[in-house]
C-alpha cells in the first residue's frame, strides 16, 4: 500500500520550533541563544527598536540564515530541508515593503502569489479574496503608486495571505492604519489564527494584546518573556506613567525587570 | 538651517561617490588621449556626458516642501550648486587636450538638458535627457544636413554650434534655479 | 502562469522604452547609412549591424536598470523569501527585454529595405549575420541584468553605458587584417563587405554570443560558477571556427 506523503506533515508538534537560535544582522548579533515554540494561533512579538524582532522575522522567512543554533518551520529543518517548498507555505509582510509603481494591486499581488508559486489555476481567485479580506476589492485595479501608505501596506497583507500559508509572518502590519482600518485588521488576524501559526511583530501593545493570544518579547537579542496576554497584564506594577495602559506597564515592568536582572 | 543641513547630509552621502565617478571620467579622458590614436568623439562627446549623467545623481531630493516656502533662497542655492558643479566637471575634462573646447562646449550644452532632465524626471534619471540627445547625434553622424544642426551639434568640430549649447545651457539653469529637481515617485510604505 | 507574468512585464517594464530607443538609435544610424545600401536587403543587413556600436550599450544598460529593479524598489526581502527559483525569474526578466528588442529588429530590417525594392536575394552569408545581430542583442540584454542584480547604485547603469559605449565606438568590430579577438565585438569594422562575413565566421560569432546569452542568464540566477561554462564554451567554438 503507498503512503502518499505530504513532505511538511509536521514531524513535531510546532509550527516554529527554535532551539539555541543566533542570527547576525550585518556584524551585529541581533537574535541571540533564542529558543521558541509556537503553534497555531495568533503570536505578538514585542520589544523595543533594535530587539531583534526584525532580524528573527527574517530568520523565520527563510531570507536570512542564523548563524548558529536550529530552526525548525513545519517540522522541516530550515537550515538542511528543501526550502522551496516551504516557501511555498509562508507568507510574509517585510517592515519595508517595496513595491513596483506601475502594476495595479492586482498584478502585483498575483507576481508575488507567483513567486510563491501558487497553482496558476487558483490565483486570480485567491487573489480577489485576498484584496477583499483586506477591503481593498473597489481599489484592486488603480495603480500602486495611487495608493495612499495605509492601502499599500494593506497590499503587503494582501499578499502574504494569499497563499493561505501555513506560516504567516507580519513585520510591523499596521504602520500607517487608522483606527477602523486597525480593528478590522485585529478581526482578520483572529480569523486567520484558526489554522495558522501567525506571528506579528509590532510596537503597538495594544494590538498584540487585543489579537495575539500569547506574546514573546525581546530585548537585545535575548528572550525577556513567554506567556500569554493575561500573564503579560499581570506583570504590570505600580511604576510608570499612568497615562500607559495595563498592557503596556506590564510591557514596561518585563524589560525593566530582565535589564536590571541581565545587569545592562 | 536645518533644512539645509539636511540637504547637504544627504547630498553628503552621494557626493563621495560621484566624486569617485568624476575622478574615473577625468582619468579614463587622460588615458584615452595619451594611448589612443584616435578616440573619434569619445573625447569630445562621451566624456562630458559621463561627467553631467554622474553629476544628475548628487543634485537632486531636496524636500519639496522646504523649497515651496521659502523659494529665493532655494533658487540661489541651486544656482549655487550648479555653478560648482560646472566647475569640477570643466576641472575633470582638462585632460582633453586638442578636444577641450569641444568638450566644453558639449559641457555647457549636456549640462543644459542634464538640468532639464533634473526637472523634469528627478536625479536618477536625468542623465536619460543629454543621452539621447548627443546619441541621436551621434547615430547621424557630424557633418549632417543643416536642418539637424539642433541635433549635431555635440559631434562637430570645437567652434561651431556654440550657439545651441549655450541655449540649452541658460534653458537648464533656468529651468533648474526656478523648479529644483522632481522627486522621484515613492515606492516603499 | 510565467506566459500572465512575462505578458505583465512586457506591459510594465521597461521593454517598451528599449524598443523605443533601439528603433529610434539603429533607425537614425542605418537610415543615414551611404545611399547606396538602400533596397538591397544584404546591405541593409550590413547598414543594421554598422549601428550596434550605440545600440548594443544602450540595451546593456536597460538590462542593468531592469535587473537591478527588486532591489531598487525595496522588494529584495520579498524575493528572497520567494519559493520560485531565480533561475525562472530572470528569464522572464530577460525574455521580456528579448522578446522587445526581437521586435524592433524584424521593424527595422523591413524599414531599412523601405528605399526601394529588395532588390537582390537574402544570402546565406546576411542572414547568419542578421542573426549574429540579434542574438548579441539578446546577450547584452542577460548580461546587463546580471550585472544589475549585484550592482546596487543606480548609477551602475548609465556608467555601464558609457564605458561599453567606450570600447564599443573605439574598437567597433572585427575587419579583414585583424585578428581573430575583434570578432567578439558584434559591430563591424572599417571596409567589411557582405563576402567578408562568411558563413563559418557568423557561425562562430553566434555561438559566442549565444554562450554569452546562456552565462547572462545564469549568472542573473546567482549560479556564478556554473555561469562561467556556456560563455567559454562560446569562445572556443568562436577560436575553432574562425582560424
Amino acid at each position: 500500500m503507498t503512503v502518499l506523503s505530504d513532505p511538511l506533515a509536521p514531524t513535531s508538534a510546532f509550527a516554529i520550533e527554535a532551539d539555541g537560535l543566533s542570527v547576525r544582522a550585518g556584524r551585529h548579533v541581533a537574535v541571540e541563544r533564542l529558543g521558541l515554540a509556537l503553534d497555531t494561533g495568533v503570536h505578538g512579538l514585542l520589544g523595543p527598536n533594535g530587539a531583534g524582532k526584525t532580524t528573527l522575522i527574517k530568520a523565520l522567512a527563510t531570507v536570512v540564515r542564523p548563524h548558529a543554533g536550529t530552526l525548525r518551520l513545519s517540522g522541516v529543518d530550515a537550515d538542511r530541508g528543501d526550502l522551496r517548498a516551504l516557501r511555498r507555505e509562508i507568507g510574509y509582510l517585510p517592515q519595508r515593503f517595496g513595491f513596483y509603481p506601475r502594476y495595479t494591486a492586482r498584478e502585483f499581488v498575483e507576481y508575488l502569489a507567483w513567486l510563491k508559486e501558487m497553482p496558476r489555476d487558483a490565483v486570480p481567485a485567491a487573489v480577489d479574496r485576498a484584496l477583499d479580506r483586506v477591503g481593498l476589492a473597489d481599489r484592486a485595479d488603480s495603480r500602486m503608486k495611487t495608493l495612499s501608505g495605509g492601502m499599500v501596506r494593506r497590499v503587503g497583507i494582501a499578499q502574504a495571505i494569499v497563499n493561505d500559508p501555513r506560516i504567516l509572518l507580519l513585520d510591523e502590519p499596521t504602520a500607517g492604519l487608522d483606527p477602523e482600518q486597525r480593528v478590522s485588521f485585529r478581526e482578520l488576524l483572529r480569523e486567520v489564527g484558526g489554522d495558522t501559526c501567525v506571528v506579528v511583530s509590532t510596537h503597538l501593545v495594544e494590538d498584540v494584546a487585543a489579537a495575539c493570544e500569547d506574546a514573546v518579547l525581546l530585548d537585545r537579542g535575548q528572550l525577556v518573556f513567554r506567556g500569554s496576554i493575561d500573564e503579560l497584564e499581570a506583570a504590570a506594577d505600580d511604576v510608570g506613567d499612568a497615562t500607559a495602559s495595563t498592557f503596556e506597564r506590564g510591557y514596561s515592568a518585563l524589560l525593566r525587570d530582565h535589564r536590571e536582572r541581565v545587569g545592562a | 538651517m536645518t533644512s539645509r543641513l539636511l540637504v547637504l547630509h544627504l547630498r553628503g552621502r552621494q557626493a563621495g561617490r560621484v566624486a569617485c565617478a568624476l575622478l574615473g571620467v577625468a582619468v579614463a579622458c587622460w588615458a584615452l588621449v595619451v594611448f589612443v590614436d584616435d578616440t573619434g568623439m569619445l573625447v569630445p562627446v562621451l566624456a562630458p556626458l559621463a561627467a553631467v549623467s554622474v553629476l544628475g545623481f548628487a543634485l537632486g531630493g531636496a524636500d519639496p516642501a522646504l523649497e515651496r516656502v521659502t523659494p529665493q533662497r532655494w533658487a540661489r542655492w541651486r544656482a549655487a550648486e550648479l555653478a560648482v558643479c560646472a566647475t569640477v566637471a570643466a576641472l575633470a575634462l582638462l585632460p582633453a587636450g586638442e578636444h577641450l573646447d569641444a568638450a566644453l562646449r558639449n559641457l555647457a550644452g549636456l549640462g543644459g538638458l542634464a538640468a532639464i532632465g533634473l526637472v523634469a524626471l528627478g536625479p536618477r534619471l536625468a542623465w536619460l535627457v543629454p543621452s539621447a540627445w548627443a546619441f541621436a547625434g551621434a547615430a547621424v553622424g557630424p557633418g549632417a544636413a543643416a536642418w539637424l544642426a539642433p541635433l549635431t551639434w555635440p559631434v562637430e568640430p570645437g567652434g561651431s554650434g556654440l550657439g545651441y549649447a549655450a541655449a540649452l545651457a541658460a534653458a537648464g539653469v533656468l529651468l533648474h534655479t526656478r523648479y529644483g529637481a522632481a522627486t522621484p515617485a515613492p515606492s516603499g510604505a | 502562469m510565467t506566459a500572465r507574468m512575462l505578458a505583465l512585464d512586457l506591459r510594465r517594464g521597461p521593454a517598451p522604452l528599449v524598443a523605443l530607443v533601439v528603433l529610434a538609435l539603429g533607425g537614425m544610424a542605418a537610415l543615414s547609412a551611404p545611399d547606396e545600401c538602400q533596397g538591397a536587403w544584404n546591405e541593409a543587413v550590413l547598414a543594421l549591424r554598422d549601428s550596434m556600436w550605440l545600440v548594443l550599450p544602450c540595451v546593456l544598460a536597460a538590462g542593468i536598470w531592469h535587473g537591478g529593479r527588486a532591489r531598487r524598489r525595496g522588494l529584495d526581502d520579498a524575493v528572497a523569501a520567494a519559493a520560485l527559483p531565480p533561475a525562472r525569474r530572470a528569464a522572464v526578466e530577460g525574455a521580456s527585454l528579448g522578446l522587445a528588442v526581437l521586435a524592433v529588429f524584424v521593424v527595422l530590417l523591413v524599414a531599412v529595405t523601405a528605399g526601394g525594392c529588395t532588390s537582390g536575394a537574402l544570402g546565406a552569408s546576411a542572414a547568419a549575420s542578421a542573426l549574429v545581430t540579434l542574438v548579441s542583442l539578446v546577450a547584452a540584454a542577460f548580461v546587463g541584468l546580471a550585472l544589475g542584480r549585484t550592482a546596487s547604485s543606480p548609477m551602475a547603469a548609465p556608467l555601464a553605458l558609457f564605458l561599453v559605449l567606450a570600447v564599443t565606438s573605439v574598437f567597433g568590430g572585427w575587419s579583414p587584417g585583424d585578428g581573430r579577438v575583434m570578432l567578439i565585438l558584434p559591430g563591424l569594422g572599417e571596409d567589411v563587405t557582405v563576402a567578408d562575413l562568411t558563413v563559418r565566421r557568423s557561425l562562430g560569432q553566434l555561438l559566442w554570443f549565444a554562450g554569452l546569452a546562456v552565462s547572462g542568464w545564469l549568472w542573473a540566477s546567482g549560479r556564478r560558477l556554473a555561469g562561467l561554462a556556456p560563455a567559454a564554451a562560446g569562445a572556443a567554438a568562436l577560436a575553432a571556427l574562425s582560424s
